[in-house]
């Protein structure tokens, strides 16, 4: 469930940043154009369902974000698990002023528009536009592991997914270059506004409800708010997987058939373990018990394995796998030995997966690797 | 109107025409203006806002360039070496003055390159340039990552597959440094093509390039290192590291490349600020004070680089001190100390600003340390090469296996592999040999294209264009240009010949003389042709090096191979048959017709091959006698000692033998020829009795026969005819002996004479039978 609602409320966020960008792209034009297309493209989410629907699923993915923290085994991430990590921890104080100044601000009448916003970014304030861009990266490059996580698994993606890579790379970067004209486009009005008429459409006098700098000053109050609950709330996140995780002391030694001893503690699953030992196997979905590519065959162990959690029993039925076969990305090896044995290649490719031929004829021992 | 416009022009092409002669006439053109000035007098108002309007038209602009840019450059073709030296000595002063200055004023820097900076920056561009910096690297990585995207999986399988031969290794790595070389175009065309794409204030796009291009050369550097050292990746390392090391010696090649573009960009961007509009004298010393400090910086890394690494090398080293290391301690010990000197001299050179000094100072010192990784990159390379071609056999995977990521742990599994007495070895055997011969030509190569390098980076630093230079007519123009044209024939030539003697000497070296009484195995062939080509193919590179050299030292060659093609012909008529004899000599070489050492029958003589000589072969008869034949006299050739001979016997027994008693013995004796120690191995079938060949009057002829190998036969017949007898003997069964029953008719005993009559009679019978020849071929 949890599963569930993670991807779909990261769809429902992805979704909107790729319209919210395209909606800057515009600025390849014209700030006037970006303006002209704003309710057209950000009408899904202004309109009150809209709004609502994304602010639940924003609360939704940052709530289960902190829980995914909470349940990590270990903090030594795999490359793109430590990006993916990273970027959603400095997304929060980037994104909070952005929502504050745009959503919040709005209450006190100052409208929103590019007109407004895209001088304030780079003439007024360029900290903030510094601010705009940074927050750009971290929020595509996390949402681009998080959809491409979830994608490669999927039935569809050895058809279309090599299409859609242009995309990913398409939407930011174009957003951004729309970011960087508009920007030109205001500061060379605002240095000789004769030269460029109507480059920055002009603004209609906003009706305030507080004097400006009253309400500058609440918003920056909000930002910090915001910030120091959330580096609380992180602390705390932080402090409480680390009291559940120093509860083992066990090392768990686990024999790859052909292959190295690894050893761990008891605290991590085969896949983390694997992982630190420098022991490639496959993971598609990067240990979320999705794919079932991590799965082994215990061929002996000196102690009983804990039971099949419910994400593994569910995925292992669908892969109608016997009894002798387990998640490695589920399974915590208890203290002692057990031997296991790879049931897939370790450089199994996405579009392998389900081809099931394949999967019969690829033993473990289809390609050992020199190194990891 | 006209008039005056081509009056004008007419005067300036005069002026440039005078300006145009070489400078050796700087006085008489110089004279000729001034003579011109004072005819015409000084030109009207109307004139000058005449010619400025005429210089104004761009088509003239574009036109007196040209004429420009075709006038020889007077100044610096002829300053004497005196006056250059004086420059400089200037020039070093006048830096020397400048330090000092900065120096002086380094407390200030910060103020002063805050204003500067305040200056050309305003209105937060500061902040702006970092989001434009920041912008455009995403570009370019996102632009890498979809190269990426697509191009994973090829590095992917190219760096977990085990390269098996040399041409794979090439090929992988090749490979590698080509996606990683794409991958960083994309990007450094993503983000520096995207930002150059708009237009910016001058200031701002220099920043933001210089930036930019620091991130992108960082990265050049980073994958070169990658490319030779290949931390991770032990199969594709090009250097003889082991893991760790090669992931030290990385990182140390990051943090210094890190360390130098920064400087170098930081450095450039305040002298770009300094000499800029809002530059003041203060800014430029500034600049250079900051530049110094940087250059400190990065020299004191690169010292830190060198030391670090030496000693970690000494260490990794020491337990094999014994051992023939590619490294040595003692040079390790003192190659730090060296490079570190040469280092300091080149970066204080570089602080006094004389650069061609530092320049030459680093090529020179460099060269030895550069020409040493050259060859122990080619030495790795060529051993590996070898490693992976005697991996090929099954019996090494699992060692390879074991060892895959470390050079040394492989080494005792390739020792192992070299005892190892099978027969699948002779293939790697062969593909290492050709490695051995290829081995000296890469470091051949290696070095030349080193001292190639290095003369070209002096050339550059010293400001000589050598493609101009040997293209100018003077006479050390010429002189470069026959330098280059006979060092290139010498180096090609140098090639040919050190990779042909390698190659035969190799040959060489694999044939060794059959002990006497043994025929020679078919390397003999070998060891008769490849001297004879090694010396052909010498004379024909001296000659063609010393033509070569001749030509370009402007030596009409034509003339000389005319001459020598008139001499080829006369010669060639004149002695028709030793050509003929020579030719048909190495068709006889060719067909293996004969080796050294084989027993051959040439028309009705006959001999041992004693020696070949490029016109004849000399056989030696088994009596003594030595026949010289030449090649060309060689119609038919029979050669004895060809892989094997049959030997046949025969012997006499009397009618009542037991046949079969015969053949039983005959099979017991040829089982103890068999085993005999000193022959037995060169008995291809054993001694077997072909029972009774044909009946004659008195006596059964029983045939045995044996097959052997050449030049084995003679002393096999002996003893088999030896040990037969004795065996006989001891069974019973006698040879039989020709005798002549003489029937008397009478019963009265026979006289004297009568007896003696008899006798004779018998004897002529006994007679009559002709004895038989020896066995011709008999030595």
């Amino acid at each position: 469930m949890a599963r569930r609602i993670r991807i779909i409320s990261g769809l429902v966020l992805f979704v909107f940043v790729t319209i919210h960008l395209l909606n800057v792209a515009l600025g390849l034009h014209s700030i006037a154009l970006m303006d002209r297309a704003r309710p057209v493209l950000m009408g899904l989410w202004t309109n009150p369902l809209g709004t609502t629907v994304l602010a639940s699923s924003m609360i939704a993915h940052a709530v289960l974000g902190l829980v995914a923290i909470y349940q990590r085994n270990t903090l030594r991430l795999s490359p793109s698990d430590s990006v993916q990590l990273l970027a959603s921890l400095a997304i929060v104080p980037l994104l909070t002023p952005h929502v504050v100044g745009t959503v919040v601000a709005a209450r006190f009448g100052v409208v929103p528009s590019f007109a407004l916003l895209i001088p304030y970014f780079w003439i007024d304030q360029p900290q903030e536009g510094l601010r705009q861009v940074l927050l750009l990266a971290f929020l595509w490059v996390h949402g681009c592991v998080g959809v491409y996580t979830w994608a490669r698994i999927q039935p569809w993606w050895p058809r279309i997914g090599g299409f859609l890579y242009p995309l990913a790379v398409a939407v930011p970067v174009l957003g951004l270059l729309g970011f960087v004209e508009a920007g030109n486009q205001a500061i060379a009005y605002f240095d000789n506004p004769a030269a460029f008429p109507g480059a920055v459409p002009p603004l209609e006098a906003p009706v305030l409800t507080l004097p400006f700098d009253e309400i500058l000053a609440l918003l920056k109050r909000i930002n910090w708010t915001v910030f120091i609950l959330y580096l609380i709330l992180l602390a705390a996140v932080f402090a409480a997987r680390q009291f559940r995780v120093a509860g083992s002391h066990g090392r768990a030694r686990v024999t790859l058939a052909g292959g190295p001893v690894m050893t761990g503690s008891t605290s991590l699953n085969l896949l983390e373990i694997a992982r630190l030992n420098h022991t490639p196997m496959a993971n598609l979905c990067r240990g979320r018990g999705r794919c079932g590519t991590c799965r082994v065959r215990v061929l002996a162990t000196t102690e009983k394995l804990p039971e099949r959690t419910e994400a593994e029993e569910k995925t292992l039925a669908r892969l109608a796998a016997p009894p002798d076969v387990r998640l490695a990305c589920q399974l915590k090896p208890p203290a002692g030995d057990m031997t296991v044995e790879r049931v897939l290649s370790p450089f199994l490719r996405p579009r392998d997966m389900h081809d099931h031929d394949a999967e019969a004829a690829d033993g473990p021992h289809h390609g050992e690797p020199s190194t990891a | 109107m006209m008039m005056r416009s081509a009056r004008a022009l007419a005067a300036l092409l005069m002026w440039f025409a005078c300006m145009a002669p070489a400078a050796g006439q700087v006085a008489q053109p110089a004279a000729q203006t001034q003579a011109q000035d004072e005819a015409v007098g000084d030109p009207s108002a109307n004139d000058v806002q005449e010619l400025l309007r005429i210089l104004g038209d761009p088509r003239v602009v574009v036109w007196l360039k040209n004429r420009l840019a075709d006038l020889p450059q007077p100044e610096t073709a002829n300053r004497s070496l005196r006056a250059e030296i004086e420059d400089r000595l200037k020039a070093a002063r006048r830096r020397i003055a400048e330090l000092g200055e900065a120096w002086s004023n380094f407390p200030f820097l910060p103020d002063v390159l805050a204003e500067a900076w305040r200056a050309q920056l305003e209105r937060g561009a500061a902040l702006r340039s970092l989001t434009y910096v920041i912008i455009f690297l995403f570009i370019g990585g996102g632009l890498e990552w979809l190269f990426w995207q697509y191009f994973h999986p090829v590095l992917l399988r190219i760096e977990h597959t085990p390269p098996l031969t040399l041409a794979q290794r090439l090929r992988g790595a090749a490979a590698r440094l080509l996606l990683q070389a794409s991958g960083l175009l994309l990007f450094a065309l993503g983000s520096i093509g995207a930002f150059l794409s708009f237009a910016w204030p001058t200031f701002l796009e220099r920043v933001v390039v210089s930036v930019l291009l620091t991130v992108i050369g960082i990265r050049a550097l980073a994958m070169l290192s990658r490319f030779v050292v290949a931390p991770r990746n032990a199969q594709l390392r090009l250097v003889p590291l082991e893991t760790p090391m090669a992931a030290r010696v990385h990182r140390w090649h990051l943090v210094v490349a890190g360390v130098y573009a920064s400087a170098m960009m930081l450095s450039d961007t305040f002298a770009f600020l300094a000499q800029g509009p809002s530059g003041s004298p203060q800014a430029v010393n500034a600049a250079l004070a900051v530049a110094v400090v940087l250059g400190a910086i990065a020299t004191a890394a690169v010292i830190a680089m060198i030391w670090t690494l030496s000693r970690g090398l000494a260490r990794d080293r020491a337990p094999q001190a014994g051992t023939t290391r590619r490294f040595e301690t003692a040079r390790l010990r003192v190659q730090p100390t060296v490079m570190t000197v040469i280092v300091l001299t080149a970066y204080l050179l570089w602080v006094f600003d004389a650069n061609e000094l530092m320049w030459t100072v680093l090529v020179l010192g460099m060269f030895v340390p550069a020409a040493r990784l050259m060859r122990v990159m080619a030495d790795h390379f060529v051993d590996r090469a070898e490693q992976s071609a005697r991996e090929d056999a099954p019996v090494a995977q699992q060692a390879d296996a074991a060892g895959s990521d470390d050079a040394r742990q492989a080494e005792p599994a390739d020792g192992t592999v070299a005892d190892d007495p099978s027969d699948a070895r002779d293939p790697a055997q062969a593909e290492d040999e050709r490695y051995v011969i290829y081995r000296p030509l890469i470091h051949r190569i290696a070095r030349f294209a080193l001292a190639g390098m290095a003369l070209l980076v002096l050339a550059a630093a010293w400001n000589t264009n050598i493609a101009a230079l040997s293209d100018s007519p003077r006479f050390a123009g010429r002189l470069v240009k026959i330098a280059i044209d006979i060092a290139a024939a010498a180096l090609i030539a140098d090639l040919v010949w050190g990779w042909a003697k390698t190659a035969i000497d190799r040959r060489m070296a694999g044939y060794v003389a059959p002990p006497p009484g043994e025929p020679p195995g078919p390397e003999a062939r070998m060891a008769t042709l490849l001297p004879l080509t090694r010396n052909i193919l010498l004379v024909a590179l001296i000659a063609l090096v010393g033509l070569t050299a001749l030509s370009s030292l402007g030596v009409n060659i034509a003339p000389l191979i005319a001459g020598a093609g008139i001499l080829g012909v006369a010669i060639g008529f004149g002695a028709q048959s030793l050509v003929r004899d020579i030719v048909s000599g190495i068709f006889f070489l060719i067909d293996d017709a004969f080796r050294v050492g084989e027993y051959v029958e040439i028309g009705d003589l006959r001999g041992t091959v004693e020696s070949m000589s490029l016109r004849s072969m000399r056989v030696r008869h088994h009596r003594g006698a030595v026949h010289t034949i030449p090649f060309g006299e060689l119609k038919s050739l029979t050669n004895y000692s060809r892989d094997w001979v049959i030997m046949k016997l025969e012997f006499r027994v009397p009618f009542d033998t037991d046949l079969r008693l015969v053949k039983k013995l005959v099979k017991k004796v040829g089982a103890e020829l068999q085993a005999d120690e000193n022959y037995g191995h060169y008995l291809i079938e054993p001694l077997k009795s072909q029972g009774v060949r044909r009946m004659e009057e008195f006596n059964m002829v029983v045939g045995v026969k044996f097959m052997a190998k050449p030049g084995a036969q003679w002393v096999i017949r002996r003893d088999a005819y030896q040990k037969l007898r004795d065996t006989f003997e001891a069974n019973g069964i006698n040879f039989a002996q020709r005798n002549v029953k003489v029937e008397v008719l009478s019963d009265r005993p026979l006289s004297k004479e009568e007896t003696d009559a008899v006798t004779g009679a018998a004897q002529d019978a006994i007679d009559q039978p002709r004895q038989q020849q020896p066995t011709p071929d008999e030595p």
